[in-house]
């Protein structure tokens, strides 16, 4: 039986089907983002090789402020970051991943670690590659989008997002006046992506012909940003812009239709249809549903994995599950008891300057009475949506492979049995894990020292080649 | 002996589960020490209920008793989400806590599960009101929570036994073992709220959340009352667990430092000096909780201590301890030191050095390139490569980074391998192919242009010279192109000829001495402004009169600094500087110096003492010329190296007779002559509580004030005249053409007030005072009434006309013009004596803006105009010219080019007065005072957002160029 899971992956990476189902093709394995992979994790994982960089990962950006002196909050979420490790993708027994170090994409052999192949682009690039259809694509800060073949790392085409060629200092290095700053999609038969950062330099939403990187159309905007890893569904596209909350366009022709309400972040999911965000100032997260522009509900949390009317939400501190339904059915109730609540206390307001009567004025409150009732009601219903939780000091990360929920931490990665919320196993890595990509029982952890680690069951890699690589290579 | 730990441990928790057990309707036990933490929770030693800690909580266990301490900042000890999963007894109860409280509030919690919001009063509270402790508890009979307090007032920084009562008739409150309190008004079980959160450490309900400062060493609640024998033997059994406080130690202040200065990624050196010869160690506070002393005993005035093995994106914290002649212990507050505040280049890997085995040559070619040069840190274009070498070479030998170019495929693709082999690939070089005539990148991004491949072929780069003219950096960018003799190539002096004859690189020096070299180094901008003191120059018009910085701007560069470093954006902070191409940028106690034609962070050093804010009352503490930033630091004014900031001279606020201590306050450099003025010490704001200073009151509006304004001869570093009457208003000290101008208060309650900060009240008989420059001769003065400028003082200097003016408690501007000239004593004798002081015009309105500080807003005085709040008026008539100045949505101040204005709307605005356009560069904005800078051809926007609850997208530093110039 498939379950509903399965099924979500499915179809939300339509275009990625022609990856082996054992793929995690590209950046949390769809572009709904999900970080789900169906393939269980073996339960006795060991390190099968490490492949380290001569540089760390150079992040576009440091981080947050240290605090909103005027608010009194502290410790301000880092929203405009998105590149602290090289992500890694799966494909077809090789392991991508770019650099912001060294501006290369590498390729490696999923089983030794080997270096297969590298390919320089001329900019940082960011963030991982996408594999589709034996293909390698992606964006850098040079300005180019690539597709090179995936086996070999030969140029198909090369292409730059906006004709002018200009680059200037940013970030650190000499880069493209126009970065590819989220990453790409590729569905349809065309790459989508973003070209530029500062909206008054004009930021491009283009879409590319996947066979020959011509351009199909291109959309200009100069209010926001595009900064983040795009989201996809067959309808729509997603584009985070940065602090700021995501933009979402049409698809077809990339015209923008709203930008949702929140507290902005480049994290981001989507599940059937309901995109979920932050991580906001604090540490929250926000839900979206649909075609709407406000927020449904907000999770205290850094990060969410979605199956299977489950939602589970991971902290600081923290990881816990929420049965998902229950939760959204409840939380829609409250908006709309939250609603009529403010119409009625603007009533009263009103009433209150047109000296309306006591009778008037008292069948309010006691209806403003009746929905406190009830929306402390529906508080403690969501509350009582936990199914279950635990402490965690791995907050770095989170994925989800079969019924394994891996949570990436600093120094270290830990395994949680997804229904009884028990924690299986724990794993040192160099660094901290930031992060994660899990397909056909291997593990990669990517970690902001600028190490991928592979772990896998000691079997699967009793006999492997020897490592050849100019970088170092440990088993 | 670990194991031996082990079983010493487990025997005491034998102990003490078994003591516990003893403790009759004992339910909840937590104790506080940090082996309590497990994971995301701190485990109840009872009851199974554990807390869900957050935020800036701290465990100590040392000194004794081990607890938890409590900032009273973000933190919180969430016992439960609902009172009903605490299930706390409804009748029948005792909470007892052992606590130190550090502050007293009005609202204080140490157990809360209550709501008190209006009406609606259930639950209970052990805490505490101002300086008593509390049991508040609630019963359907009373309908109401009753806060019972103790009799007596405890001791802030001290540890009490505090444990309430209730049987369901007496509420009672016991201090140290003894009953403090005692009410009967409730009765029946409590009356606990449907909802509401259980925590410790504060007082927290739907609508209100008081933290409690101090400490917690243990809590304990009981289904039953305690009796008073109960209580006060269990306080006598503990009490001599919490001993009173020690003393703390007395503040010690340094004349000089701390500095931190990187040496490597995990190693710095902290450096500060001492007013005598003693000892003085560095307490280490690592986020863990470990301290560690560092240093040695030696009596010394200067100090050094080296950090190492420093973690990555670390808060450490640190102060510094010594005793006094007597044996007492003095220390510094803490000082913070975050490791993620690392700006140096990535370092080459040692690789590189086996990379570079046998390769004497090239090692050679490249430290003459970086000698002839003089350049060694920024952006370096190398132009054609022969194998890469060289350009490795330059890395490994400077902190340059490096673009290389080239259009041979085969040697772009053997550079990449041999760079990346190095480990250097991308942080520090990488190789661009290009094919074209064209350079695709900024102009005036080089700091240094250079060219591998002519160092062996003889033959100028394939680019031509006009492009190597436009991406070098004014004010001392440098194009080194040539053939070394002997063993390279014979030059071809024609094809250089000729390519030198198409750009401006004509004009460059040929050296050949032993070779063959063409140097240029380009100099500064024709046109372009500087912005050398806080409001543009001395004269506080807020302009740099740079001719370029108009019409369409475009990013030229961004990077570091980011937020993270900056203080919060809105005590109103000290603007950039930007002199001879560099940008000066103060963080939160840490210091950067930025090319600001590129970007590039020459240098950066954490000084936890340079803070100043509150600029509408002070003056700021910086001031810059074509070599030095000038750094008021405690008594001193520190001379720092432009370009590498490397701290230089010093120079010291004129010493007391009596031996009094003051600050450095006042900060300008005109010619030759620095000008100070005195402050007594802590006078300044610094702005650590996010204040913006925007209300009537004393806390804000006080006037930070000098009791001596002297000048010094940069030469020579002498002291040359000191000028003290009255009680100078730092933020009206201004210079403008050989004069000195201030206002200065003369009501002798003002000059013999203790404090250096004083409340606008005070500031009366307030007089108008010109000194000359050179010799702080009185030039003349003028009684004159300010008393409407409440909220702030305001002086600038332009065209001979100075102009006060500030808003009075009802935010309306009053303004003042004068005429200011006298004949300078150094004048032609020839010239007209002209008198100063008259009064020209004066102006009131009530301010226009109406929010987001626009009662607060600093004049522009820009050709003849004088703009301010919402309006401009004619400088000489104060006739009012237009009504209408750009809408400023932000709390920023406004600044201006020759042909523009600047300011903060919702983001980075502009007013470009050629065409009357108003813009934004969306996405990106300033902070809450002054910090877009237009100098040296570029508009200058350091990040001063940090800590803006607003989601503009773009948190970064940025230079903006105008768009003509760079075409690419």
């Amino acid at each position: 039986m498939i379950t509903t899971t399965r099924l979500l992956v499915m179809l939300a990476t339509s275009s990625l089907a022609t990856a082996m189902a054992a793929d995690w093709p590209t950046y949390r394995n769809d572009y709904a983002r999900t970080g789900v992979s169906p393939d269980p994790l073996p339960r006795n994982l060991t390190e099968a090789w490490t492949w380290r960089s001569a540089q760390p990962p150079q992040p576009a950006w440091q981080g947050e402020a240290k605090w909103d002196g005027w608010n009194k909050v502290y410790d301000l979420k880092a929203r405009q970051t998105f590149d602290r490790v090289f992500h890694a993708v799966i494909a077809s027994g090789r392991v991508y991943f770019g650099s912001s170090a060294d501006d290369q994409v590498y390729c490696l052999d999923a089983k030794s670690g080997r270096e297969l192949w590298t390919f320089f682009t001329e900019g940082p690039v960011r963030f991982a590659p996408t594999i589709v259809n034996g293909r390698a694509y992606f964006g850098s800060d040079d300005g180019r989008v690539y597709c090179l073949e995936a086996s070999s790392g030969k140029v198909v085409w090369q292409q730059r997002a906006v004709e002018t060629d200009r680059r200037i200092p940013g970030n650190g290095r000499v880069i493209s006046n126009w970065p590819i700053r989220t990453s790409v999609v590729v569905q349809n038969g065309l790459v989508y992506t973003t070209a530029g950062m500062f909206p008054s330099e004009g930021v491009h939403l283009v879409a590319l012909d996947a066979a020959t990187g011509a351009v199909r159309w291109r959309q200009v905007q100069n209010d926001l940003p595009a900064q983040g890893y795009l989201l996809a569904s067959a309808t729509r596209l997603y584009v985070p812009s940065g602090r700021n909350n995501p933009i979402v366009c049409d698809i077809a022709d990339g015209k923008r239709l709203h930008v949702v309400e929140g507290a902005g972040g480049t994290y981001a999911l989507l599940n059937e249809g309901m995109l979920v965000f932050g991580p906001g100032k604090t540490g929250q997260l926000g839900a979206v549903e649909e075609g709407r522009k406000d927020q449904l509900a907000t999770f205290q949390g850094n990060h969410m994995i979605v199956v299977a009317g489950r939602s589970y939400l991971h902290s600081d501190t923290e990881i816990s599950v929420l049965d998902r339904t229950r939760y959204l059915e409840l939380a829609r109730e409250q908006k709309a008891l939250s609603a009529r609540q403010g119409q009625l206390a603007k009533e009263l307001r009103e009433l209150g300057k047109k000296t309306g009567t006591a009778a008037e004025q008292q069948k309010i409150k006691d209806q403003l009475a009746d929905l406190g009732r009830k929306i402390d009601a529906t508080t403690e219903g969501m509350n009582n949506c936990v199914l279950w939780r635990n402490e965690s000091r791995w907050p770095l990360s989170l994925a989800l492979a079969g019924d394994t929920l891996v949570l990436g931490g600093d120094g270290e990665i830990a395994g949680f049995h997804t229904e009884r919320g028990t924690l299986r196993w724990q794993h040192k890595v160099s660094g901290g894990a930031y992060g994660l990509a899990a397909a056909d029982g291997l593990l990669l952890v990517s970690t902001d020292e600028g190490v991928i680690h592979c772990l896998r069951a000691p079997e699967a890699h009793a006999a492997l080649a020897p490592a050849r690589s100019g970088k170092e290579v440990r088993r | 002996m670990k194991r031996l730990r082990f079983i010493l441990t487990a025997a005491a928790v034998g102990a003490t589960t078994s003591a516990f057990a003893q403790e009759a309707g004992l339910i909840s036990w937590w104790s506080f020490s940090s082996d309590r933490q497990q994971g995301a929770s701190i485990k109840a030693w009872h009851g199974g209920l554990n807390i869900t800690p957050s935020g800036s909580y701290r465990f100590a266990n040392e000194p004794s008793p081990a607890r938890i301490e409590l900032p009273a900042r973000d933190e919180r000890l969430l016992v439960a989400e609902s009172i009903e999963k605490a299930l706390l007894p409804k009748q029948d109860l005792t909470v007892e806590a052992w606590v130190r409280v550090d502050r007293t509030q009005e609202w204080g919690g140490i157990f809360s599960a209550l709501q008190d919001n209006g009406d609606f009063e259930r639950g209970l509270l052990l805490g505490y009101r101002e300086d008593r402790f509390c049991l508040g508890i609630a019963t359907e009979a009373a309908g109401r929570l009753t806060y019972l307090a103790a009799d007596t007032a405890f001791a802030t920084g001290h540890w009490h036994h505090v444990v309430g009562t209730y049987d369901g008739k007496q509420q009672r409150i016991f201090v140290n073992g003894r009953l403090a309190g005692e009410s009967s008004v409730q009765s029946g079980p409590v009356w606990y709220p449907p909802s509401a959160p259980v925590v410790v450490g504060a007082y927290q309900d739907d609508n209100e959340f008081y933290r409690m400062k101090g400490a917690l060493e243990s809590i304990r609640v009981f289904q039953r009352a305690l009796s008073s024998e109960e209580v006060a033997t269990r306080y006598r059994q503990r009490a001599a667990e919490f001993p009173a406080p020690a003393p703390e130690p007395l503040r010690l202040a340094l004349p000089y430092g701390p500095f931190i200065d990187w040496l490597d990624r995990t190693t710095a050196l902290v450096t500060w000096e001492t007013d005598t010869d003693i000892p003085t160690r560095l307490e280490l506070f690592d986020p863990s909780g470990k301290t560690t002393s560092l240093g040695d005993n030696a009596p010394a005035r200067r100090h050094e201590v080296r950090l190492t093995e420093l973690k990555r994106d670390t808060e450490y914290r640190f102060r510094l301890r010594a005793p006094d002649r007597d044996g007492r212990e003095h220390a510094t507050r803490r000082y913070l030191f975050d490791t993620s505040f690392h700006y140096q280049p990535a370092p080459v890997p040692p690789v590189a050095a086996q990379v570079m085995t046998g390769r004497d040559r090239e090692a050679a070619l490249a430290r003459e390139l970086l000698e002839r040069s003089g350049v060694r840190q920024g952006w370096g274009v190398v132009l054609g490569l022969q194998d890469g070498r060289v350009a490795l070479e330059l890395v490994r030998q400077s902190d340059l980074k490096l673009v290389i170019v080239e259009a041979d495929a085969q040697r772009v693709a053997d550079a990449r391998k041999l760079l990346s082999a190095a480990g250097v690939y991308g942080v520090r070089a990488s190789v661009q192919h290009l094919t074209g005539n064209e350079l695709p990148y900024g102009t005036f991004m080089a700091n240094l242009v250079v060219s591998e491949s002519s160092l062996h072929s003889g033959e100028p780069p394939r680019w031509p010279a006009a492009e190597v003219y436009r991406l070098l950096r004014p004010a001392g960018g440098v194009a080194l192109l040539g053939a070394p003799a002997p063993d390279g190539a014979a030059p071809k002096v024609e094809a250089w000829n000729q390519w030198l004859a198409s750009g401006e690189l004509l004009a460059a020096r040929r050296e050949t001495a032993g070779s063959w070299w063409l140097r240029y180094e380009r100099g500064r901008l024709p046109g372009a402004g500087e912005w050398s003191h806080q409001y543009g120059s001395t004269d506080n018009s807020s302009t740099s009169l740079d001719e370029h910085v108009r019409g369409d701007l475009e990013v030229a560069w961004w990077g570091d600094p980011g937020p993270r470093p900056m203080p919060d954006r809105g005590p109103r902070n000290p603007a950039p500087l930007s002199v001879n191409g560099r940008l000066y940028i103060q963080g939160d106690r840490i210091l950067f110096g930025l090319d600001a034609y590129n970007g590039s962070v020459l240098w950066s050093v954490i000084a936890p003492e340079v803070r100043r804010a509150n600029l509408p009352r002070d003056c700021s503490n910086a001031a810059a010329d074509d070599t030095t930033l000038y750094i008021a630091h405690n008594q001193y004014c520190l001379e720092f190296d432009g370009q590498t900031g490397e701290r230089r001279r010093r120079h010291s606020v004129p010493p007391e007779a009596d031996g009094a201590k003051f600050d450095w306050g006042y900060v300008a450099v005109v010619e030759q002559h620095l000008i100070g003025s005195r402050v007594k010490q802590e006078a300044r704001y610094q702005g650590d509580d996010g204040e913006w200073f925007e209300d009537y009151h004393p806390d804000q509006v006080s006037r930070v004030v000098s009791e001596t304004l002297f000048g010094t001869d940069l030469k020579s570093g002498t002291h040359r005249w000191s000028y003290r009457r009255g009680a100078i208003l730092n933020s009206t000290i201004t210079i403008g053409d050989g004069m000195i101008f201030f206002i200065e208060s003369r009501n002798p309650d003002a000059v013999n007030a203790p404090g250096g900060r004083l409340s606008p009240d005070v500031l009366t008989d307030t007089h108008l005072v010109a000194l000359d420059l050179r010799s702080g001769t009185p030039l003349w003065e003028q009684a004159q009434d300010f008393s409407k400028l409440q909220f702030m003082t305001y002086l600038v200097y332009s065209q001979n006309t100075l102009v006060v003016t500030g808003t009075d408690k009802n935010k309306h501007f009053h303004t003042y013009a004068f005429n200011a000239r006298v004949r300078s004593p150094y004048a032609d004798e020839s010239q007209p004596v002209h008198v100063g002081n008259q009064l020209l015009w004066s102006e009131s309105h009530k301010e226009d803006k109406g929010h987001h500080s626009g009662h607060l807003q600093h004049p522009v005085v820009l050709n003849g105009v004088f703009y301010s709040d919402q309006r401009a008026f004619d400088l000489k008539t104060g006739k009012t010219l237009r009504t209408d100045l750009p809408e400023r949505r932000g709390c920023g101040t406004m600044s201006a080019s020759g042909n523009a204005l600047f300011f903060r709307h919702h983001f980075h605005g502009m007013w470009d007065l050629e065409t009357d356009q108003r813009s934004q560069f969306e996405g990106i904005r300033g902070g809450c005072w002054l910090g877009l800078i237009p100098a040296g051809g570029m508009l200058l926007a350091p990040e001063s957002s940090a800590g803006c609850s607003c989601t503009h997208a773009i948190q970064t530093s940025v230079g903006f160029a105008p768009k003509l110039r760079a075409a690419r």
